[in-house]
Formats: structure tokens, sequence, C-alpha cells
């Protein structure tokens, strides 16, 4: 984990076109110095990853956003929260962290606006813009300057 | 008579449904479990070359990818005619190991302990893992922390947790580095002493599972797994070895010899077929894999603490032990086997040699791999043409081999906790426990994927649905 306690957590397949947008936004953060996991789903083990950090960041790609767009929305576990069984769910992980581990970061779910979901890698002009959209989103929440790429590269964990 | 349908069946891998038909008196008269999904890999992988099969068929499964890179490897292994160097050998036993712990541990905190722990009976909406980590946190951190262990395992010795590239026909990819098998054996001890507290933990609440024990799936089957030469339990390789219910051993065979032993059933409701030991014919043939079984099959466990545990086990139940609840305590005492062995591997020098892989051409029309999936024996048989081609493919996956006895457990389960025209929840969930018990993996016995559900239907005894229950979906 960063010493600034933020961890960012993009998910979704590689071989499914734009749903690898969640996996592509979490490689480029790392480019900035962000602690990042690039993963094909969410799994139990991101809770405890999770109950380490001050603030997490969940990039998904969604098709019920239009192509290019993000939304940003703040996640906070709570009862309501959907129970884990055979897949993980932002909020589930949250409750997750909370429950087991006594704490849970402060949490935002990042849609990416994605409509390409065939078999294939590689994402289409607008998954990518949505991506360059998303790490925008979290440059400037984080304070973090959109020019800092590289100066503090750490690779993307693909496991928690 | 009425029916009952339990569709989909949750915190399972892959879909089902249970159809429970009772008469007039609301008594349960027969039951019947569906796989309904399928996918086809024995077809769509003809005409491939050989060599990509394993990195193709890994794709059946996400929980135990491994499993069937070992088989497939080994089919491949086989149709190359080459005998993998010992160090390749060392290193996929090692990674198996790490598979089956980490995939026991999911199937047993993530899946069976809100059961086990919370109660059968305990409020549905908190019985999950969620609600576990609120009574038990310690017990929801020691299950994330195996797993996690076990991940890393695989992921150290084979590059990636879910489909790693390292295991390789003819071998493994690449040596082990010194770093990468400290970095483990710094884990073990850890990750051991939550296998035996685990154990310790589920050892003091059998006893509120008497009823359970008694009606889940307890009944006389034969039962087959891997094992050594001295008898030991076999995890990558071995005999297999069928024994009857009563313990006598039916058959010891070489697994390229399985076609003459293992039949296949169809069955008209289910895309799961149904596999029989041949020599008793279909159903007499019925038999049980996976941890329970092997644990009756095998003389001992070949490692100190888990055959310490084995002889607990067999003390307090018996030398075969009938009851399929038991698959979790066996699955426990299996998770401490790999630890040790998995232990035992590193600290071999060996495991460091820097030949890892045999190369050769086709130089046989066909290939058998087998490993202990583990959900229980893992079976992939091709034949390829000249060139390398894949013409025919079989492949018989653990949970197929239990189809039979879980449909069996299914019925007696529902015979005893069944009885009434109206389906409650408690006696759902236990026809749906009875089933968790075998850790299925429908994705991959009908070589077919997806998510979860399942689903339960009561019908009358003219076929009028009486009622329903859908979860998981």
């Amino acid at each position: 984990m960063a010493p600034d306690g933020i961890l960012v957590v993009g998910y979704g397949s590689e071989l499914r076109g734009d749903d690898a947008a969640g996996p592509a936004a979490a490689r480029r953060l790392a480019e900035y110095g962000f602690s990042a996991l690039d993963v094909h789903q969410l799994t139990p083990e991101i809770a405890e990853r999770s109950a380490q950090a001050r603030v997490v960041f969940f990039l998904d790609a969604d098709a019920g956003l239009a192509p290019g767009e993000v939304s940003r929305e703040r996640i906070d576990g709570g009862a309501s929260a959907p129970t884990l069984g055979h897949y993980a769910t932002p909020a589930g992980l949250l409750q997750m962290a909370r429950v087991a581990y006594g704490t849970a970061p402060e949490a935002w779910l990042i849609r990416m606006g994605c409509d390409r979901f065939e078999i294939g890698d590689g994402l289409s002009a607008e998954a990518d813009r949505a991506v360059s959209r998303a790490v925008e989103e979290v440059l400037a929440y984080t304070h973090r300057d959109p020019c800092g790429r590289g100066s503090e590269t750490q690779p993307a964990d693909t496991e928690p | 008579m009425r029916k009952i349908a339990i569709d989909p069946v949750t915190r399972i891998e892959g879909h089902a449904r249970i159809t429970i038909h009772v008469n007039d008196d609301g008594n349960v008269e027969r039951t019947q479990f569906h796989v309904t999904q399928v996918r086809g890999f024995e077809k769509f992988t003809e005409g491939r070359p050989f060599y990509e099969m394993p990195a193709i068929t890994a794709r059946i499964c996400g929980i135990c990818p491994i499993s069937h890179l070992l088989a497939s490897a080994k089919a491949c292994d086989a149709i190359m005619a080459v005998r993998i160097p010992p160090t390749a050998a060392m290193l996929r036993e090692a990674i198996h190991c790490g598979q089956l712990v980490q995939s026991h541990a999911l199937s047993f905190f993530h899946l069976s302990a809100p059961d086990l722990l919370l109660g059968m009976d305990s409020d549905p909406a908190k019985r999950n893992v969620l609600g576990l980590a609120e009574k038990h946190p310690d017990v929801v951190r020691d299950g994330i922390a195996l797993r996690k262990f076990g991940q890393n395992v695989i992921e150290r010795l084979a590059g990636e947790r879910i489909h790693p590239p390292g295991i390789v026909p003819g071998g493994v990819a690449t040596p082990l580095a010194s770093a990468s098998r400290d970095a483990i054996l710094k884990g073990l001890p850890e990750a051991r002493a939550i296998a035996w507290r685990t154990l310790d933990f589920f050892k003091t609440v059998l006893d509120g599972f008497r009823p359970e024990i008694a009606a889940f799936g307890d009944m006389p089957t034969m039962y087959a797994g891997l094992v050594g030469n001295a008898g030991e339990l076999r995890l990558y390789d071995g005999r297999i070895r069928f024994k009857t219910a009563a313990g006598a051993t039916a058959a010891e065979i070489d697994p390229a010899e399985y076609a003459a032993y293992i039949g296949e059933a169809s069955l008209s409701d289910s895309y799961l077929k149904a596999p029989y030991f041949k020599p008793l014919g279909y159903p007499a043939g019925i038999y049980r894999v996976g941890p329970l079984a092997r644990l009756n099959v095998a003389d001992c466990c070949g490692t100190p603490e888990a055959d310490k545990e084995l002889g607990e086990f067999r003390e307090r139940f018996g030398r075969m032990v009938s009851s399929s609840f038991h698959f979790h305590y066996a699955r426990l005492i299996e998770a401490i086997h790999c630890l040790e062995r998995l232990q035992q591997l590193l600290e071999n020098p060996a495991i460091l040699d820097r030949h890892v892989r045999a190369r050769a051409e086709v130089n046989a029309a066909e290939g058998i791999g087998v490993a202990e999936a583990p959900r229980g024996i893992l079976i992939h048989h091709y034949k390829v043409d000249e060139n390398g081609a894949i013409r025919w493919a079989n492949l018989i996956i653990a949970t197929g081999h239990n189809n039979l006895a879980i449909n069996r457990s299914i019925e007696q389960v529902s015979k005893y906790f069944v009885k009434a025209n109206r389906l409650e929840e408690g006696m759902l969930n236990r026809v749906s426990a009875v089933v968790r018990a075998y850790d299925p993996c429908l994705s991959c016995s009908t070589h077919a994927g997806g998510i979860v559900p399942m689903r339960i239907a009561l019908v009358g005894p003219r076929g009028e649905l009486l009622d329903e229950v859908s979860s998981g979906a």
C-alpha cells in the first residue's frame, strides 16, 4: 500500500473487449504511483486489502452508461449491501472489510460507459476515452498532478 | 404425486435444479438432480493441436484450472511419449497442493461454513459469509488468508493464480527461483496453523449435526481415488483404487485402463452424465470420489499430521466413513496433508533443478492424463492424428463421478427432512447443503460456465406445481 493509503481496483475480463476498461484504468493509475489492483473479478481477498486502505476506488466497465461517459458514486457497504455469493461487489467487499477486519475505507465506484463486450481483446475508442476520463477523475479527487505520469510508476498487482 | 423443485441450488459452482416428487400424504417419493448447462469442450477442441489442450481446457473452470492443466498436460506427455523430468513432476505436485488448499478453503469457509457455523436453520438473510463474519470474524479472516496462501503458491510456481501458463506438455515452463520457494516456505507455518485451528473448531460443532450426518448421503456405495505404491493418498499421480462400501478393494488399476472400469450413462433429465463402475453395471456401480472417498480408499495419508487426524477420524466414524456430510471433515484433513506435502516438496533441494521440461513431437496416437481434482478423479483422454491435431476427446470430471451419489443423497435428505406440501426454508437449505457437501463443480462437469443459481420446485401427484423457490440468480 502506498503511503497515501489510496488503493485503486480495476476489474473486468481482458478477453471481453471493453470489459477490460477497469484493469486498463488501474494500470494507468499505477503509472501515477497509486497502489493498484488489476483483476479479472472481485474476490474476498480484496476485502483484506481494502481494510488496509484509507480510500478505495473501484473501476468497472458499465453498459448502462453512454459510451465514453464516466460516473463516480460513493459506496458505503452498509447493511443493505449485497452479500457475497459467487461473485463479489464493491459494496459487499466493503461490508466484509468492516465486519471481518473492523474497518472499511472511504470508497468510490467509478463506472466507465462501454458498449462492446464481444469476445476479443483491445478497447474501443469510446472505452479508451472513458478510461482516460476515469483516470482524470481519480487524479482530480486525490489532487494528483495530471502531468506526473511515470514519475512514481509502480506495476499494478494482478492479485490482492 | 406432487413435486418440489429447488432451482437454482446456491453456493455451488454452476447451475442446478432439484425436483422433489411428493405423494398425496406429503411424503417424498423420489427426487431428481438436474444440471441445466452444457458447453461442449470435448467437441469444439476437435482439430486443435494437442499442445493447446492444457490452456484451452483450463478455461473450463476458474476454481480448479490447475487440475485441468495437470490432467491435460499428462495426456499430452503420453502423446509425446515422454517421461517428464523429476523436478517438473515435483513442481506440478506442489502447484497442485496450492490449488487444493485454495479450493478446499473456498468450499469450506465461503460456501459451507455459513451452514456449518451459523446453523442450517439460521436466518437465511444472514446465512452467508458476511453473516459469518459478524459472528466469527476470525474464521472469515482465516478463510481469506488460507485461500490467499494457496493462490500465492499457484502464482509463484505457475505464473498466475487463475489460468497460469506454467504447466505445459513435457513438464513446467520455468524452473523455480529460490526466492519464490523461500517466500512460500515462510508462509507455510501460518497456513498450517489456520488449517489446524479450523479443523479443531469444526470438531467442536460436529455433534450439533447428528441428524444431518445420518441423512446427508449416509449410504453404501463404492469409492474411488488415487493411491501410491504404499496405498497412501496421492493427488497428482498414482493408481485408481476402487473400494466397496465394506472396504474391500474391488479393483486397483493403471489410470490408462479407466475405460474398462468406468462406464458413463447418459441421463434424460440432466446434461451431467452418470459414471459407474462397469463391472457392476448401471446403476449398481455407483461410487463416490473426492476428499471423503480418497480417505476411504487410501491406507494412510503419508504425512504425519494428516495421518494423526485421519486416525482420529476413523476412530470416531469407522474405517469406511459413509456419510457425505463428512466430505467437510475430509476436506480439512486433506488441507493439512497438502500443506505438509508442499513443505516436503519445497524442502527437497532437487526442487530448484533447472531441467524441468521434456520436448518431443507426436509419438503416440492417444494419451490419457489423470489427477485428483479437489472434487475427485479428473480424466482427460485425447486421440490425435499424425500431425497432433485432436481427433477425439473425452473428459470425465470429478463432479460427474459423484452424480449418482448426489442424486441418492438428495433423495435421502429429502425423505428425512421434507415432510409437507409446502416448502420451508430450513428443509430446502438442507437439500441444497447436501449438494454443497460434495462441493460440486457443475461448470466443470458439463464443461459449462456461469454463476450459481438453483431452483427448488414442489410438484404434486398430477404434475401440478405446488410451490417453488429460487435463489442465487
